[in-house]
């Protein structure tokens, strides 16, 4: 039996005191049917533990269902994602790709496809001078249109490196013509740094066709 | 690239090059730069 005096709390009217009121509204279960406000604390636990008040006491647990559907988000993101690579994959070949009047040499290439520098007699100084009809010169092919690149999944920088190093392969035959190789490729017949990029070229000098020695 | 950028000489970069890696066992028959 709590009393007030036992919680150091003046007697009440019905022997309640604050504590008791707050246990009351805490616990409902002094509410229930046979439960006495006059038992002990002993005898107030082992109610209040007991199986049949626990079922009172404890709420069923609330199941909530995720709602089925797709999840929209992800799926919105997902496809921003490949939206945005396709863009990027996009502008990093769309300065290669060849226009539509530059169609025409390319497509001709097979018959007029010349390579003088991949040629053993080859030297650097023949395809700037096909190029630009000059005996020797630095100068490349700068507004011949270009393939698309050979971007492999290995690459040795980011794809706007490896663009950037292509183009100027491209455009500077005489440079890298004259820059020897030391990756091994002269088993493969190739007599510079020039080779790692371009494979062939047409009798203008435009690109034909890259290597992917130098994506590496 | 950046020192053809830098307005190097083709001698100039073959000659950078060639220097840089010496150590290497092997390269491209590469022709010397005309004089």
């Amino acid at each position: 039996m709590i009393t007030g005096g036992r919680l150091g709390i003046g007697k009440g009217a019905d022997h309640r005191s604050i504590f008791f009121e707050l246990a009351r509204e805490r616990t409902p279960v002094f509410d229930q049917p046979g439960v006495d406000e006059t038992h002990s604390v002993g005898d107030r636990m082992r109610i209040m533990s007991s199986k049949e008040n626990r079922s009172h006491t404890r709420p069923a647990p609330v199941v909530q269902e995720r709602p089925k559907g797709a999840p929209w988000p992800f799926i919105a993101i997902a496809v921003a994602l490949v939206a945005g690579a396709g863009l990027f994959m996009a502008s990093g070949s769309s300065d290669l790709a060849p226009s539509p009047d530059a169609t025409g040499p390319t497509a001709q290439a097979p018959t007029t496809t010349t390579a003088p520098y991949a040629s053993p007699a080859g030297d650097p100084g023949s395809v700037a001078a096909a190029v630009s009809g000059t005996p020797l010169t630095t100068e490349g092919p700068n507004d011949l249109p270009m393939p698309p690149l050979p971007y492999t999944s290995q690459m040795s920088g980011t794809p706007e490196q490896v663009r950037q190093a292509y183009v100027f392969a491209a455009q500077n035959p005489g440079v890298l013509g004259y820059v020897p190789c030391y990756c091994g490729c002269e088993l493969d017949g190739h007599r510079s740094n020039v080779d790692c990029f371009v494979e062939s070229r047409v009798a203008n000098g435009a690109v034909q066709s890259w290597d992917t020695h130098g994506m590496t | 690239m950046q020192m053809h950028a830098l307005g190097a000489s083709v001698a100039d970069i073959q000659g950078a090059v060639i220097t840089k890696y010496a150590a290497y066992p092997s390269s491209t028959p590469t022709p010397a730069v005309p004089q």
